[in-house]
């Protein structure tokens, strides 16, 4: 500090002098006088729920609640989920202050509990999509309707899709926040005798439409896998694989489906792998693959060549996965986020690689840690529906071709 | 360059000479001597001594942006963790830190706080800021939005629509608020 600066502190004595002592009334008029850097503090010290609240209390407030929550906030959420005899209980968790909500039952109509049994498909944007079987009461024998629907645990909100009979799918996902301009559309999957078959609906549509291909199921599966491998949205598309290295695309505006043959990458073979699909948070079409000795592979999906490309090194640097799970009390959408913020220190806290399924981590990370006394529940990994994730990603380059291609 | 390594060298010559004070000069224009570790927890003060080859010991540092007020409660502060230091140099007894930090601030009101924070703020000693928000953050948890607004002086600068609008997104949020 050099003398011209002492004198400016003087100087500047008389003004901040007036606004922060002498004049109380005056101070409290000034919105300003609290800078933004003591804002942000104690804003930080606060639970999620809190800092809702908080940002309510004025515009700038507001605008630093999105800036912490997209510079700082990168580690997903996690609905857990419980229908067992006392009803459907749901919870929120938020790893990074440690803080789990128990929500209410949603606003919705009386007749039956959607929620209570409901199988959990997919979660994006602060949604979670559901399944439940409606039975029919007058139909000989017992007989079931299948019921797709959308539950914010945001916002209480819940969102249904046309009844379908007698259905077998088993794997369904959806493309965007249904609050959002585009439109969301849902997809679900059956493979019955090497067949597969394609249901979609769009959100205020009242139909379904299905679509059936012959001949899929590749000769390592000899069980109808629709189960063991995902199916996930990008750009336009929704991707399902087959571990032979098929892919279906599914176009939305168009409605048209394509069976791609991908050549799997030479070192991946589906009888010593563990292999399956997640959308990057930028928004590429990642597969993953798991070796014996647990090591992980990653590849890139490139629409214009149509093959696989190597981005391994590429994710462990950029990128933490949250991976989904298949099975029974699992969560089977799989998230990736920017390795940024709380999620590059929660990455670098622990001590495998970039990949982290629920149960590892509530066994090996403070901030998750505390769900295991939630173990029996259903659980699945939730991003609260603001800031948009995608924000992010002016953080970090995006290696992804401009979506949608199709040839 | 931390503050840490300016205080302990100084502190340790002290012991043998005669304890060197700063003067440090408030907005309303009072005077405080300060021993010198415990000024120099404040950044402000010990940056302006660092880059300043010609200031001496008589030299008086204004303090424009800190009331007598706040000054008092930023010294007692001070000194309390220059103490905790000296008699355990490796680690704070922290038993003992957090019953001093919980009756220090209890005999605060809101408005001393919020002066604290800023003078804290302005003073630039971080460890105390980040005490003093997690005090306004425990204060204000709970209460709901018109009270937040009243305890730090804010203006809502929402349109009604604006504010209705946000609050019907995350209704669930403002479930279970405590009364003013």
């Amino acid at each position: 500090m050099n003398k011209r600066e002492v004198l400016a502190i003087e100087e500047g004595s008389k003004t901040c002098f007036t606004n922060t002592t002498k004049k109380k009334s005056e101070l409290k008029q000034d919105p300003h006088y609290l800078s933004k850097d003591i804002v942000r503090l104690i804003m930080e010290k606060l639970p999620w729920k809190e800092r809702v609240q908080l940002s309510l209390v004025c515009k700038s407030w507001k605008n630093l609640f999105d800036e912490i929550q997209d510079t700082e906030e990168f580690l997903p959420w996690v609905m857990c989920f419980d229908s067992g005899d006392g009803g459907a209980t749901c919870k929120l968790s938020d790893p990074s202050t440690h803080t789990c909500y128990t929500l209410k039952k949603p606003t919705y109509g009386t007749e039956r509990e959607l929620l209570f049994g409901a199988n959990i498909c997919a979660s994006r944007c602060g949604w979670v999509l559901l399944s439940n079987l409606i039975f029919v009461p007058s139909h000989l024998p017992c007989y079931y309707n299948k019921i797709y629907f959308l539950y914010s645990p945001f916002t209480n909100k819940i969102i249904e899709f046309p009844l379908l009979e007698s259905d077998e799918t088993r794997k369904a996902t959806f493309s965007s926040n249904p609050d959002s301009p585009d439109d969301c559309s849902i997809i679900a999957l059956s493979i019955q005798g090497g067949n597969l078959f394609i249901k979609t609906c769009n959100l205020g549509s009242k139909l379904w439409k299905t679509f059936e291909f012959n001949n899929v199921t590749n000769k390592y599966s000899i069980y109808d896998d629709v189960d063991d491998v995902d199916v996930v949205y990008a750009g336009g598309f929704f991707y399902y694989f087959f571990n032979d290295g098929k892919m279906v695309a599914f176009n939305i505006k168009q409605q048209e489906w394509k069976l791609l043959t991908v050549e799997l990458p030479v070192t991946v073979t589906p009888y010593s792998h563990t292999i399956g699909l997640f959308v990057s948070f930028n928004g590429d079409v990642i597969l993953r693959s798991q070796n014996l000795h647990y090591r992980w592979g990653f590849w890139r999906f490139d629409l214009l060549e149509k093959k696989w490309v190597d981005v391994g090194d590429e994710i462990r640097e950029k990128q933490v996965i949250f991976l989904g799970s298949i099975g029974f009390d699992t969560c089977p959408s799989s998230f990736s986020v920017p390795a940024l913020g709380n999620a590059r220190e929660f990455a670098g806290n622990t001590d495998f690689s970039c990949c982290y399924s629920i149960f590892n981590i509530m066994r090996h990370s403070k901030y998750y840690k505390w769900l295991e006394e939630d173990k029996r529940r259903k659980k699945i990994w939730i991003r609260p529906p603001f800031p948009n994730p995608l924000r992010a990603s002016h953080l970090l380059q995006s290696s992804s071709k401009p979506y949608p291609i199709d040839r | 360059m931390s503050s840490s390594i300016a205080s302990s060298s100084s502190s340790s010559s002290s012991s043998s000479k005669k304890e060197k004070k700063i003067s440090l000069k408030t907005s309303d224009g009072e005077v405080f001597e300060v021993e010198e570790p415990v000024a120099m927890q404040l950044e402000i003060v010990r940056s302006f001594f660092a880059d300043n080859e010609d200031v001496t010991e008589q030299t008086v540092m204004p303090l424009p942006n800190v009331s007598t007020a706040a000054m008092h409660g930023i010294l007692e502060y001070c000194r309390a963790h220059e103490e905790f230091r000296r008699r355990m140099p490796e680690a704070a007894p922290e038993e003992e830190v957090r019953a001093f930090e919980a009756g220090y601030v209890d005999r605060k009101s809101n408005e001393e706080l919020k002066e604290m924070i800023l003078a804290a703020n302005y003073l630039n000693i971080s460890k105390l800021l980040d005490f003093l928000t997690g005090v306004a953050a425990k204060r204000i948890e709970n209460k709901s939005v018109e009270y937040v607004r009243a305890f730090f002086g804010v203006e809502n600068d929402f349109t009604p629509e604006e504010e209705a609008n946000l609050r019907r997104e995350y209704e669930w949020a403002f479930e279970g608020v405590d009364e003013d």
